[in-house]
């Protein structure tokens, strides 16, 4: 089970480009069609430096380009089939937009154990700074674990 | 940067919007275009 020595524990930082292509592929997949995110005169008409990405996407950007996605699995041994993603939050310190190169390091920022360890609560929080070293970004995610072998 | 919002109120309705329904392809091409390629989305014998 996973307990509060993994916290700090941090992982391999996942270097990301925001890709236009990748982008639309994403936007069709959703049915989004907002002329800010597919027309670069309108974000800049907007303010924005090229068309943005959606709040969400830097999660996306680090499962996509991370070499091991099961990294923070196999780290702290956790079966893949206990694991729920709880929580997830955005906090944006600037704008992200097409052509940036960003890096993604994450680290185990919290551990609680809930029903007397039939749960564990992870939180992973994401550092994200871009390519002229502006910190953009944190993300924070909650890992929820089943231990089914502690009954409640 | 201020909030455009004004405050809601109890029982305000934020969102009101339909979606098409979501099919074993939907999850697959979202794997493919979120980058999340965990098995229990795009394997139902894993699921």
């Amino acid at each position: 089970m996973v307990d509060s020595s993994a916290i700090g524990h941090s992982f391999t930082p996942t270097h990301a480009r925001v890709e236009s292509g990748r982008l639309r592929y994403f936007f069709n997949t959703l049915g989004e069609t907002k002329p800010i995110y597919r027309d670069p005169a309108v974000a800049k008409a907007a303010g924005f430096a090229g068309t943005p990405i959606p709040p969400t996407y830097l999660f996306c950007l680090e499962m996509m380009d991370t070499d091991n996605p099961f990294e923070m699995l196999e780290a702290l041994d956790i079966d893949l089939r206990r694991v729920l993603h709880g929580e997830q939050k955005f906090v944006y310190h600037a704008p992200v937009v097409v052509g940036d190169e960003l890096t993604l390091q994450s680290a185990v920022t919290g551990v609680i154990q809930k029903k007397g360890g039939a749960m564990t609560l992870i939180d992973v929080t994401t550092r994200i700074v871009n390519q002229r070293g502006q910190h953009v970004a944190d993300a924070t995610r909650v890992i929820v674990v089943r231990n089914p072998e502690v009954s409640a | 940067m201020s909030s455009r919002f004004a405050a809601p109120s109890v029982g305000a309705v934020l969102v009101d919007k339909g979606f098409p329904r979501i099919t074993r392809t939907t999850l697959a091409l979202y794997a493919g275009a979120s980058g999340d390629h965990k098995p229990m989305h795009i394997d139902i014998d894993f699921a």
